[in-house]
């Protein structure tokens, strides 16, 4: 019976695929440079020549998985998306070095995936879309040389353009949590133990120390899901093995050698960001604080009639998950003015 | 890298120079085919070559024999995960193998090492310094299995009560695929498949 209940499982595992059809869907290739063999999925309303690259958070995560969430699903009915995993990152394959793991070389393969997209198709449009490490290279890339010319706007949702600041936010964000919490008699033992944590680690400067502040506190506070009791949200249902995101990393590769750019601020940079820009926050995010909104806001270079800023009320980290149909609508609308 | 082809081409030598050793009474030289699923679901197909490095047969008081063999293995293979890439494979593997007096066979732990090269699971692009952009023609990267291991393999053999001259089995692998961002990428198989046994010319 024990046996049988496996074999029943496992099956279970490789039909649970309410996304087969999904994963036929569209055109797949690879950017392959320098070591790095990146998949490059493209799906939705091709036809429109409105393309959106999505760029994942991370740093480690994967496009190509998030490919998967209905609300991008949702996009695809008026633009294409374009889903691309970073080197070193989701299911990207290929030998990526340590040394090729840095911003400059991510923004070049970011620019050369441009290339490829303009000579498949047509005189695209395209519009770039940030999220969390995503806002970073999207920063970085936009900033650098005229390549902002390549697109006809900038989405950033809860973006790390400037990590250390908003890490610094973050710690603060904790700890306003930590006493909000034994004020209420909410688990007061741990957020004392919190507390005393952060006392004893004022500055988050080492993987090890944003790995216990990220996993330990801020999930545990809601700073990633502001709600998981909201039957709207959407989670990722991920990949079966046989689709192409069934065989995603753990990400702790780029996460590991990409820690010295998380150190880096693209703040004083943005300024040289003068394409229409629109900014998108969780209200309650806690790892990049909703006060880093303003920061982006303010930093940029666009004429102030052509960027945009909206809070979301009931998310923290992740608007599109949590409020999928205002985000979609805010999209939708930023890019018909501006496509 | 050196490394590793240096240890591929010692495995294969010494199997080439000890197999040579000892000649079998019966058909002990095979062919195999088998399905060769990476995680069971993405499958594919090997086919190998096999035969003993060293044999012995044991009659028990009982009047029951066993044997207790090291065999060779050679495969060559492919599998295919759609939309992501489809490896192909040559790999070598020396382990223990215990018959029973019915004919069950039992493998545990066989070692070895490989080659792979994995094709992406579609046209790949590469763009110049100066924008242009070009199908890569051979899209895909080299890996080593390093090591290669048959956890377990189950199956009946047909030779030891006469019956045909093949076997049947079902196994358990895993490898370590090598260099995939400087790291190893772990890899598990369910191989199930058939050997068929014949004599060598020279064995006639």
């Amino acid at each position: 019976m024990k046996y049988f209940s496996f074999l029943i499982g496992f099956f279970l595992l490789l039909s649970a695929c309410n996304n087969e059809e999904l994963d036929k869907q569209g055109e797949y290739f690879f950017l392959s440079n320098k070591g790095a063999d990146m998949p490059v999925w493209v799906r939705g309303k091709d036809s429109a020549n409105i393309f959106i690259i999505h760029l994942h958070g991370g740093p480690g995560g994967s496009s190509i998985t998030e490919a998967q969430d209905r609300v991008f699903v949702s996009l695809e009915a008026n633009y294409a998306m374009v889903y691309w995993d970073q080197r070193g990152s989701g299911a990207s394959q290929g030998n990526a070095k340590p040394e090729t793991m840095n911003m400059a070389q991510f923004v070049e393969d970011l620019n050369k995936l441009v290339a490829v997209l303009k000579t498949k198709y047509t005189n695209p449009s395209l519009f770039l879309m940030g999220h969390s490490w995503g806002g970073a290279l999207g920063a970085a890339y936009l900033s650098s040389s005229d390549y902002q010319k390549n697109f006809k706007g900038w989405i950033e949702i809860d973006g790390a353009h400037n990590f250390k600041k908003g890490l610094e936010l973050s710690r603060q964000w904790a700890m306003n949590y930590a006493d909000s919490a034994i004020a209420k008699n909410m688990q007061v033992a741990f957020w004392q133990e919190a507390l005393k944590w952060y006392e004893a680690n004022p500055v988050l400067d080492n993987k090890e120390l944003l790995d216990i502040h990220s996993d330990k506190y801020i999930a545990k506070a809601n700073g990633y899901i502001h709600n998981p009791g909201n039957p709207n949200i959407l989670y990722f249902t991920g990949g079966n093995i046989l689709s192409p995101a069934g065989e995603v990393s753990t990400g702790e590769y780029a996460k590991f050698h990409l820690q010295s750019e998380l150190k880096k601020s693209y703040s004083d940079e943005m300024y040289k960001i003068t394409i229409p820009s629109l900014i998108l926050w969780g209200r309650h995010d806690g790892i990049l604080p909703v006060e880093m909104a303003t920061d982006a806001f303010t930093h940029i270079g666009t004429d102030s009639i052509d960027k945009y800023l909206t809070i979301f009320e009931e998310s923290a980290h992740n608007p599109p998950r949590e409020e999928p149909l205002d985000f979609m609508m805010t999209v939708k609308s930023f890019i018909e003015r501006y496509k | 890298m050196k490394f590793n082809i240096f240890f591929l081409v010692l495995l294969f030598s010494l199997q080439i120079v000890i197999g040579q050793s000892r000649l079998p009474k019966y058909p002990t030289h095979g062919i195999s085919v088998s399905y060769y699923g990476n995680l069971l679901a993405r499958g594919g197909a090997k086919v190998g070559y096999e035969f003993p490095i060293w044999e012995d047969i044991n009659r028990r008081k009982t009047g029951k024999t066993i044997s207790k063999a090291i065999v060779s293995k050679t495969n060559l293979g492919f599998f295919a995960h759609k939309r992501h890439h489809t490896a192909l494979f040559l790999n070598s593997t020396v382990g223990y193998r215990f018959t029973s007096n019915i004919g069950f066979i039992v493998e545990p732990l066989h070692l070895g090492t490989g080659y792979v090269f994995n094709f992406l699971g579609g046209t790949s692009y590469q763009v110049d310094d100066n924008g242009n952009v070009k199908e890569k023609k051979v899209a895909g990267n080299s890996t080593f299995m390093l090591p290669y291991v048959s956890l377990i393999s189950v199956g009946f053999d047909g030779r030891k009560k006469k019956l045909f001259p093949a076997n049947f089995y079902l196994g358990a692998d895993a490898y370590l695929d090598y260099p995939v961002n400087t790291k190893t990428k772990l890899n598990l198989i369910i191989p199930f498949g058939f050997t068929y046994y014949f004599f060598l010319q020279s064995e006639k």
